[in-house]
């Protein structure tokens, strides 16, 4: 029933249709109209409280919308079928304290209907994979913030699913915790997977994310590719002499903000332009050329986020 | 359906013994009824004057006086003791030990944070319920049926030390397989159903202390004399708690919504 659902609407992994999402009075999701095609990795990105948890939760099904509608793979979100193709990662790794790994591991497996013998091998070697396979057999109260959650990361990928919804994935992680995160996250896509993951954190999701999501307040903001929608491209341009920045802003337009360490003279031969592509960097090139001023270099600057970002993870 | 209980079922009673302050509060009430009952009981039918004069007869509940025509005045004391008085109180422990474990059900995965894992998972809310009801029940029937034991092997070996010779008999019997079963089940399922809707464990607690009410008063009723135990109080009250379970176990994926759950 799952495959011939899947078959059918394939080209959607996710469907969200005029979703209103409300706890007690309070409105948390506004409308939600929106469309996670299969084998596609995107970021939903945002400020606190925007509602970019509640949007996983939602497609998920530990939350229902007060109106609106939400399909997994074609199944109605929340069901048993639905669920059985999500691996779903919360804002808390939600791990068994007094439980062992191995057995947090084993409890998932099983109820996601993996027999015994297939149930422990997986657990076991997403154990090795997550660098826990020495603390397999302890409790995980003793664990540290960041073996949580990669006990949580490696039960998010038992089953193989093929939907995975990830809150915050390296929420406490090492570097060494977060890269591994990005191999094995990019290996599920390579494989087919299908990604939405909820991040603070543009750097991780440039990482592993094609698209982006960014929500504000409950509603959609924008949509699209990440690297345009979140990064900001800039080049750096080297001229020969000097130039007024006056007549920098008037040719190169918005793109152009005067450098900060701008001396009294009120010249520079060396700025930086904001960029959206090739065919912008020959245009603004030509216009400088054309007023007369020598250009020497053009070279590509780290693009940093539009908005508040966070450090590289 | 049923390995998902089970799997459930078993997570929880892992958890439970991983914790010494549950299993020390588990074990002490049933170790004080189930020991240190029958053995006040012998302490205070020690001076227990071989012959009762009509006045006092007259008093005493009308189970006591049949035995009387039947044994000396210690005899039937230790019997009615033994027997009838106690019984009650054996009603009161899976109670007790239901509240301790159910209340954790829900509310303890919501404190720690688990609950939205659960839900993510892929089982149905009837086998959500029926998972979490099993544990508790199992641990609550598994704690009085060995309280029972004990204290029977200690009640007949005190009993016999002043010639009476008890044994449980068809109303305990019936007490033990049939009310205690249906009582379990009826509170674990509104424990678990009023720790579902709770923020958390001591909140859930404090509100499933009410259900102790209904059997201690039959307790206290039963004490004076009043309500002698019988089979058919025994198949009256397992027919109202099994009843109770039932509509929980229907009614609670209706009305258990996600949103009010994991907030």
């Amino acid at each position: 029933m799952i495959l011939e659902a899947m078959e059918v609407s394939q080209r959607y992994a996710v469907e969200l249709r005029g979703v209103w999402v409300k706890y007690g009075s309070k409105t948390i999701l506004r409308d939600i109209n929106h469309v996670f095609e299969a084998e596609s990795s995107t970021a939903i990105l945002g400020q606190n409280g925007a509602g970019k948890t509640t949007i996983l939760r939602t497609i998920v099904g530990v939350v229902h919308p007060s109106a609106g509608w939400v399909k997994v793979f074609g199944l109605e979100a929340g069901g048993v079928d639905a669920k059985r193709l999500i691996g779903y990662l919360p804002e808390r790794p939600g791990v068994y304290e007094r439980l062992t790994a191995i057995q947090n591991m084993l409890f998932h497996a099983e109820l996601n209907g993996l027999d015994r013998s297939e149930a422990l091998s997986r657990s076991r070697a997403l154990l090795e994979a997550f660098g826990l396979a020495r603390v397999a057999n302890d409790r995980v109260h003793t664990f540290s913030k960041g073996m949580k959650q990669r006990l949580a990361l490696a039960r998010t990928l038992l089953a193989d699913p093929p939907l995975l919804l990830l809150d915050e994935p390296t929420s406490g992680l090492d570097p060494d915790g977060a890269s591994l995160t990005v191999s094995l996250l990019r290996e599920k896509l390579e494989g087919g997977s299908t990604l939405i993951v909820c991040t603070h954190n543009p750097y991780f999701a440039r990482r592993i994310c094609r698209d982006a999501l960014i929500i504000d307040e409950g509603c959609i903001r924008s949509m699209g590719d990440l690297e345009s929608l979140v990064f900001e491209r800039k080049v750096r341009v080297k001229l020969l002499r000097p130039v007024e920045v006056g007549t920098l802003s008037v040719l190169l337009g918005n793109g152009f903000t005067a450098p900060v360490n701008l001396g009294e003279t009120g010249v520079v031969s060396e700025f930086e332009v904001a960029v959206k592509g090739g065919e912008e960097i020959a245009g603004m090139v030509e216009r400088m050329v054309k007023a007369g001023l020598r250009v020497v270099g053009v070279e590509p600057v780290e693009s940093l986020p539009k908005q508040d970002g966070g450090e590289p993870a | 359906m049923r390995r998902k209980i089970l799997t459930i079922a078993s997570k929880d009673i892992r958890e439970y013994l991983s914790s010494r302050t549950l299993v020390v509060s588990l074990v002490a009430l049933p170790l004080l009824i189930s020991v240190t009952i029958p053995f006040f009981i012998k302490t205070v039918l020690l001076n227990v004057p071989t012959n009762l004069s009509p006045q006092v007869t007259r008093f005493l509940p009308p189970v006591l006086r049949q035995a009387l025509l039947t044994m000396g005045p210690r005899q039937a004391l230790y019997w009615y003791m033994f027997t009838v008085v106690t019984l009650p109180m054996f009603l009161l422990l899976p109670i007790t030990s239901v509240i301790v474990l159910a209340s954790d059900s829900f509310a303890g995965e919501k404190e720690r944070r688990t609950l939205e894992t659960l839900l993510a998972e892929p089982v149905s809310p009837t086998t959500l319920f029926l998972g979490k009801t099993l544990a508790p029940s199992s641990v609550a029937l598994c704690v009085t049926w060995v309280s029972a034991t004990v204290y029977w092997a200690l009640a007949s070996h005190y009993a016999r030390s002043v010639g009476v010779s008890v044994t449980p008999n068809l109303v305990w019997l019936t007490a033990m397989l049939v009310v205690v079963p249906a009582i379990t089940f009826a509170n674990v399922g509104l424990v678990a159903w009023i720790s579902s809707f709770s923020k958390g464990f001591k909140e859930a607690q404090q509100l499933s202390g009410i259900l102790i009410l209904p059997i201690a008063s039959i307790t206290i009723v039963s004490a004076t004399g009043n309500l002698a135990p019988s089979v058919t109080l025994d198949y009256a009250v397992s027919l109202i708690y099994l009843t109770i379970f039932l509509l929980l176990s229907t009614l609670w994926p209706k009305l258990a919504k996600p949103n009010r759950l994991i907030q």
